[in-house]
């Protein structure tokens, strides 16, 4: 079945070689207003540059806010922002004379960088409250990629103007121009349609995605980093959280640049909850949930990616409803860039010697049928429930012993209230018959002993 | 669009089925039992026997991306070639697998996208089966898989379409979440004529589709150009060499950089098919061409990925000729590799005389941008010499002859040649050189 492309479109065709033929008569791309009152005439009127910004929430006043303008061009959009009270950096790929005619004729102090968007880092630029990103997204061959390096390095609020293929109703897909496809130019390489462009931005690990116009094919994209603050009254009971934990390892340590997903388990009383209805957030940043799942009643289990730009450390996550205060917070550690996965380091970096007091186990149960027998199953977990006045422990700082054998801990559940759960593995060679359940972390003694009993 | 398979009924069976064996692949041990994985040895064979490979790997390195239980590791070992298999995660089963085989096949544990030749070595052979469909980025690793390749890769992927239709254009499903047999690390669907496009644009030479066999495509990828089956036409004649973007000679593997190549070509009606640029080793296809006028043409590449830092030879082909003359170009080049003079012998025959702009006829000067040309009047060539033997050289740089006047009454010659449009101004030397032989090299300023 032909598919409808808008590089083929010939009407579309038309309107971008007009541009082009526009705008080598005129040199300059954007039309800048200067503080005489003349305005340089670009092939973008002045009057198209402010009704296109005016489209997007940015406030009036950026008095001591930090703005970044990717793909600045002639830089009209960086002077509005400077002249809003903002500390500017505009950077782009080309050093386009216009940009420093014109930065020289307002008497500027934006600051200009020759950057591509994958050099953009917080090591590189910095952090920024707003990042307008405006005609690039659709000149990157790694699209997806670009945006998470432009969510990365911003705090507040990036504004997304993109080309388009679609009104809207299309699925979700993305046109890929080998050539010249687009416009005739070998830098167009990706033609999203709004919604792809839409699930782009929220893959890319913004927290709320919202378009706010679609027109000519051109389509603008608010992207916040933060949710709206919880609810002053809230209505439903905040939910516990007991686990945010690396999928791959179920330790809570995240490698930057590795594809890792957080999986939550949390409790909540709130009855059928939907991925849109739980907000989480990892050190005050939104985090999109990608699939939720109630795993028993009011048993749930989330997973999201980890948003970019976590610097290395400790990181807090906690969730909320919609209608809820935030839950308790949970700790993650991003490491350092290129560690490698390695156990046996999170236990290393726990100081050792003994300066808590013995945990006490309450019970020890068969996770597959909450009784105290076991039948050799694989997935027969052991559950070790224990009270401890001890914090932030991970699963490497918890050590179980059955009989008197170290069985490595799979799974730690935080249950609130200073109670954890362990998961274990029963011995492979364990006999039938009781046997005795231990458990101390890096720095307490062993607590008393649970018992299960075995019938192979 | 295409049908894309959702959670269905078959899908479940599938994930059940997978659940009960636990492997994925079957492996046959020495003894000749096997191990039962969801695919069976008969359904492995047939995923390898899409694609061109050779029966006989001895002294060939292969790497198996996403090697999962490591059946096409263990095959390509068996074949004879030295595996290296990478998969996201460490997996129990390889690990046991490899024990029960006495393997020898190196693993890893790495994403795609963060390979580096510098720790892990060229390869003869990638496979890539399985993997592009799970990729945030996939047209960043296909370039990087390009990277690490020297002749063949084996790109197997879901598709969304079964690509008989000859019309349909590249496009590419986005998996926001579990769109896709609701698993969240599906990424993308590309339909077929998508998946070959981002291919091309990864920096193979050429990129042929095997087959489609129940939404998954097989595409064989080469990094070099076979020879010409019958030299029929003259060799093409390069003009000049530039980097498209900065119009220098000197080329970064961390930019996206293109070649501007010029040439004189005999053969007339070129289309993009036609032309067979060639990097170092590697091929790189057009990605424009256009006629210049007469039999001139102009066609852009990409600069293939992979190429160590120094100078590489740049040359093409047309259907049916032989390789023209090669170019210098220089790849992320040290300032010592800069300074670095061709190979050839100083003669003392080829003598430089005059050094001029080509078009201001300033002496041992030129202007530097478009259409940037040196004119020098040398003594010693011989009577017969062709202008295709002939060349100027701006330090480093090999420029082409453009043109080789007759002898004047005092026997000097005239060689034009076109000078790259953003040679760096400053106090450069150009020598002539003709066969083996180089001049002495003459001062020139650059403005």
């Amino acid at each position: 079945m032909p598919v409808d492309r808008a590089a083929e479109n010939a009407t579309f065709q038309e309107l971008v070689q007009r541009q082009v033929e526009l705008m080598s008569a005129k040199g300059w791309y954007h039309s800048i207003d200067l503080p005489d009152g003349n305005v340089v005439q670009g092939l973008i009127g002045v009057d198209a540059l402010k009704g296109r910004l005016a489209a997007f929430p940015i406030p009036a006043s950026l008095a001591g806010k930090r703005v970044l303008d990717v793909g600045a061009w002639t830089g009209w959009c960086s002077f509005e922002m400077e002249r809003r009270g903002a500390d500017v950096l505009a950077v782009d790929c080309i050093d386009f004379d216009e940009f420093h005619e014109a930065h020289r004729m307002l008497g500027s102090r934006v600051a200009h960088r020759l950057l591509d968007v994958d050099e953009l880092t917080p090591a590189t630029v910095g952090l920024f409250d707003y990042v307008l990103f405006f005609g690039v997204l659709y000149h990157l061959r790694n699209p997806l990629l670009g945006l998470e390096k432009i969510c990365a390095i911003t705090t507040g609020t990036a504004f997304v103007e993109t080309f388009v293929t679609d009104d809207g109703s299309g699925p979700c897909t993305m046109e890929f121009y080998e050539t010249t496809e687009l416009g005739g130019q070998i830098d167009n390489w990706v033609g999203p349609t709004v919604q792809c462009a839409l699930a782009l931005c929220r893959s890319a690990g913004f927290a709320r995605v919202k378009l706010e116009y679609l027109s000519d094919r051109r389509a603008g994209i608010t992207c916040h980093r933060h949710w709206d603050p919880p609810p002053a009254d809230p209505s439903e009971p905040a939910p516990r959280l007991s686990s945010a934990v690396n999928n791959r390892s179920n330790d809570i340590y995240f490698h930057p640049g590795k594809d890792e997903y957080i999986c939550l388990y949390f409790n909540s009383a709130v009855p059928d909850l939907t991925r849109g209805r739980v907000l989480v957030e990892i050190d005050g940043y939104g985090a999109p949930i990608l699939v939720l799942a109630e795993l028993r009643p009011q048993a749930w289990q989330a997973n999201l990616r980890v948003p970019p730009g976590l610097a290395p450390g400790n990181h807090t996550v906690r969730l909320r409803t919609e209608a809820s205060n935030y839950s308790n917070p949970f700790r993650i550690v991003i490491t350092e860039p290129g560690q490698q996965p390695e156990p046996a380091l999170a236990r290393a970096a726990v100081p050792q010697g003994i300066t808590e007091p013995a945990p006490v186990i309450y019970e020890v149960r068969n996770g597959m049928t909450e009784s105290d027998v076991f039948h050799g199953y694989r997935k027969e977990y052991v559950c070790c429930r224990f009270r401890t006045p001890e914090t932030g422990l991970d699963r490497q700082s918890v050590i179980v012993e059955i009989d008197e054998a170290e069985q490595p801990v799979l799974f730690l559940t935080d249950l609130g209230e200073g109670c954890w759960q362990t998961n274990s593995r029963l011995p492979a060679d364990i006999a039938a018959g009781t046997h005795r359940v231990r458990v101390r972390t890096l720095r307490s003694p062993f607590s008393n002993a649970g018992a299960i009993r075995v019938e192979l | 669009m295409g049908s894309v398979p959702s959670t269905t009924d078959v899908n479940r069976q599938k994930l059940d089925e997978l659940a009960r064996l636990g492997w994925y692949h079957s492996i046959e041990l020495p003894d000749g039992s096997v191990i039962q994985g969801f695919q069976t040895l008969d359904v492995l064979r047939r995923r390898a026997a899409q694609f061109p490979i050779p029966a006989d790997l001895r002294g060939k390195r292969a790497l198996d991306i996403g090697a999962w239980d490591g059946w096409f590791s263990f095959e390509m070992e068996r074949r004879g070639a030295a595996v290296v298999a990478v998969d996201s995660s460490a997996l129990q089963r390889f690990q046991v697998a490899r024990e029960l085989l006495a393997s020898r096949v190196e693993h890893r544990i790495g994403d795609v996208c963060r390979l580096s030749a510098h720790e892990i070595g060229y390869f003869d052979i990638v496979l890539f089966l399985g993997v592009l469909y799970h990729l945030k980025h996939p047209m960043l690793a296909l370039e990087k898989v390009c990277e690490l390749s020297t002749d063949l890769v084996c790109v197997e992927s879901f598709v969304t379409d079964d690509g008989s239709d000859p019309a349909a254009k590249p496009l590419m499903e986005f998996y926001e979440r579990t769109e896709l047999c609701g698993q969240f690390d599906n990424w993308v669907g590309p339909n077929v004529a998508c998946l070959v496009a981002m291919c091309r644009t990864a920096g193979f030479a050429s990129v042929h589709l095997e087959s489609v066999l129940d939404h998954r495509a097989h595409v064989t990828c080469r990094r070099r150009w076979p020879e010409p089956a019958e030299v029929t036409d003259a060799a093409p004649y390069l003009t000049s060499v530039e980097n498209a973007a900065t119009r220098d000679r000197e080329f970064c593997n961390a930019n996206d950089d293109y070649l501007a190549i010029w040439f004189k070509s005999p053969r007339p009606n070129l289309t993009p098919a036609d032309v067979f640029p060639r990097i170092g080793p590697y091929g790189s296809h057009p990605v424009f061409l256009e006629s210049t006028g007469g039999d001139g043409w102009h066609v852009n590449c990409k600069l293939p990925p992979g190429l160590a830092p120094g100078w590489h030879p740049a040359t093409l082909r047309t259907t049916g000729s032989d390789w023209a003359k090669p170019v210098r170009i220089g790849v992320d080049l040290s300032a010592e590799q800069r300074r670095q003079r061709p190979p050839r012998a100083e003669s003392w025959e080829v003598r430089i005389h005059i050094v001029t702009d080509g078009k201001t006829w300033e002496r041992n000067l030129v202007h530097t941008g478009v259409n940037s040309c040196v004119s020098v009047w040398v003594s010693g060539l011989p009577e017969d010499a062709d202008k295709t033997a002939v060349a100027v050289w701006l330090d480093g740089d090999d420029l082409p002859a453009v043109f080789l006047s007759e002898p004047d009454p005092q026997g000097l010659r005239q060689i034009n040649a076109m000078v790259p449009q953003a040679a760096r101004p400053g106090e450069h030397t150009v020598a002539a050189g003709f066969g083996g032989a180089i001049s002495a090299p003459v001062p020139v300023r650059l403005v």
